[in-house]
């Protein structure tokens, strides 16, 4: 058992750093999968089982927030629980993915940090 | 062209380093004599004035390869292909739009921005050029006055 974690971001070196932030979390990963956009994210998550998603925003053919809005309209993934990554700074937009139900960390972030908010959204309980 | 501040000099330093682990020894007045490995634009749109306009992040093929050698925890004398350092780059190129423009036009402003790609010019020659120690990192803002 563990936690099955699906980055997203269109940035191949961003999704490995996050990948490895994740690994050195106290965190039991079962599994750590990858998508380029909301897209590719939404296809993956109606095929594979994922605990937590770890979103950037500014990403092309689907953005982290209509990837958020698609995801919550669905529902059979509308519980889906996400963390924002990104560098955004308006706190509109911030209070607007909040509202989606969304964590949100800001870019660039410490390993630390991460590792924070993905033990408060998991309650570092199992799975 | 806009005035980055010595303010916005030290965030440059600071997002460098905290994202990519690209220590700062200090500035150089002029562009680097050898030629960027890479160049990259994100343009922005200014959601308070609607105003559009660009960063430019320029980087010495030294500098890009040890940002993605840095954010990879790989061996320093790795030799690191030509997509990863433009993925290093691109994600640096991101980071500091995302954080500079709110530095220079106000905290909590909002911006549209795009996804980095080559910059039109193949050069940059005005901005702020910082000396990584192994290499230069290179910034400039433009805003298109309407």
């Amino acid at each position: 058992m563990g936690y099955h974690i699906l980055i997203v971001d269109d940035n191949r070196i961003m999704r490995e750093m996050v990948a490895r932030a994740v690994q050195m979390s106290p965190l039991e990963i079962a599994g750590i999968h990858q998508a380029a956009d909301g897209a590719q994210a939404l296809d993956l998550l109606k095929k594979t089982w994922v605990d937590l998603v770890l979103l950037d925003i500014n990403m092309p053919v689907m953005n982290g927030e209509q990837f958020l809005q698609a995801l919550r309209a669905d529902p059979a993934l509308k519980s889906q629980l996400v963390i924002v990554v990104s560098t955004e700074s308006s706190k509109t937009r911030i209070d607007r993915l909040k509202a989606l139900g969304a964590g949100f960390i800001h870019k660039p972030f410490r390993p630390e940090e991460l590792i924070r908010a993905v033990d408060a959204m998991t309650n570092l309980e199992a799975p | 062209m806009i005035e980055i501040p010595a303010s916005g000099v030290g965030l440059i330093g600071e997002l460098a380093e905290n994202f990519a682990f690209l220590i700062p020894v200090g500035t150089c007045g002029e562009p680097p004599a050898s030629t960027w490995d890479v160049i990259l634009a994100v343009e922005f749109l200014h959601l308070g004035t609607h105003h559009r306009g660009r960063v430019l992040i320029a980087l010495t093929a030294s500098a890009s390869a040890e940002a993605a050698r840095n954010i990879l925890g790989l061996d320093p004398d790795t030799e690191v292909d030509a997509e990863s350092r433009r993925d290093a780059a691109g994600e640096l190129a991101n980071i500091i739009a995302g954080n500079l423009l709110p530095h220079l036009f106000g905290e909590g402003e909002g911006f549209d921005l795009t996804q980095p790609s080559a910059a039109p010019d193949p050069d940059l020659t005005e901005g702020v050029f910082i000396d990584l120690g192994n290499g230069i990192l290179g910034v400039s803002v433009e805003e298109d006055r309407p």
